[in-house]
């Protein structure tokens, strides 16, 4: 269920005129997986992370703890940044109805952004961040005009899965994501 | 022309968020004072959330007008907008407070079109980047894919 929510994230960061990078996109390089997160995370000026999944999954019952580490590194480089000048920004996105200050207390004043694990949510939360930052140039598509696009990109993924085998590489995502972005036009202000 | 201020027209008790967040669904326009980053940053933030969430910044029939105070870096979704700049001088507040009256009367004028046809250039290189970056990715992954193979 995870799929359609990153997919719609991707499609917002693009569509507001922002580069997505992901982990991803070195699959199959041998450095180890933290180390390219890290990169990519030097190399971007704002990173987003999803702490929805907190909740313990799987056959062993176990909550993931990736996310939270990687927003530990974000903040990092944030707290970096003041001095040494490279900024960097970042956003969790959290479930709706408060339940993060049960288990990530410490972003207590920082209002981060909710999500009701769907699309459309996941486009209203990440618009709205990205549209507030320094770099976010309009005009640009709304998030209506997001989501509407959206359905095309799940049918072109859809497609793209198929022949993949039941595997979505980071590049044919992105491809994809591109030809829905462009397809979208100009927006009129 | 009726005004509404935070600190000065919040009943007592009354919750600080739902009250703004009323305020600014009641608002025919919006004036932005913007300066230097410090500690009440996550009110403002909150604030301008609610006019981006609401999509007020996609209507140009909307005037939001920001004031900057110092050289402040701007929101983006207030680029397009006609920025006035505040200086500490009585002379600078008259000149400030009737170009806000003339924005107010005159919604379009607060569009920047200069700055609207700048953000549209941008757009078009922010895709081109992002078509380069996708070709790019495609082609390290025909080259892994060899690795692959070869492996």
């Amino acid at each position: 269920m995870f799929a359609p929510l990153f997919h719609a994230a991707v499609l917002t960061i693009a569509a507001l005129g922002f580069t997505p990078r992901c982990a991803r996109e070195t699959e199959g390089e041998s450095d180890p997986r933290i180390d390219r997160i890290a990169k990519g995370l030097r190399e971007s000026k704002y990173s987003i992370h999803d702490l929805s999944r907190f909740q313990s999954e799987g056959p062993d019952n176990l909550p993931r703890f990736n996310m939270p580490l990687e927003l530990g590194m974000a903040l990092s480089l944030r707290y970096q940044g003041k001095s040494s000048g490279v900024s960097h920004n970042w956003v969790a996105l959290v479930p709706y109805g408060f339940v993060h200050q049960k288990f990530i207390s410490d972003l207590a004043g920082f209002d981060p952004p909710a999500h009701e694990q769907t699309p459309a949510s996941v486009i209203k939360a990440i618009s709205g961040w990205l549209t507030i930052q320094p770099d976010y140039s309009a005009p640009a598509p709304s998030p209506k005009a997001i989501l509407e696009a959206y359905p095309r990109l799940a049918e072109l993924l859809e497609e793209a899965k198929i022949e993949g085998l039941g595997h979505l590489t980071w590049p044919v995502i992105v491809k994809n994501v591109e030809r829905v972005v462009t397809a979208m036009g100009e927006p009129a202000s | 022309m009726n005004t509404w201020l935070d600190v000065r027209d919040l009943e007592p008790g009354a919750a600080w968020d739902q009250s703004v967040i009323s305020a600014i669904q009641a608002a025919a326009g919006f004036v932005f004072l913007i300066g230097p980053p410090g500690p009440g940053d996550r009110w403002q933030t909150f604030e301008w959330q609610q006019i981006v969430d609401h999509e007020y910044y996609l209507d140009p029939s909307k005037p939001l007008i920001p004031v900057l105070i110092g050289d402040p870096e701007m929101p983006g979704f207030l680029k397009t907008r006609q920025a006035l700049v505040l200086r500490d001088t009585p002379i600078s507040c008259e000149q400030v407070a009737e170009s806000i009256v003339d924005a107010l009367k005159n919604p379009a004028s607060s569009v920047d079109e200069t700055k609207l046809e700048r953000g549209r250039e941008a757009r078009r290189r922010a895709l081109e980047s992002f078509r380069e970056y996708s070709l790019t990715l495609e082609a390290e992954d025909i080259k892994r894919a060899g690795i692959r193979a070869i492996e």
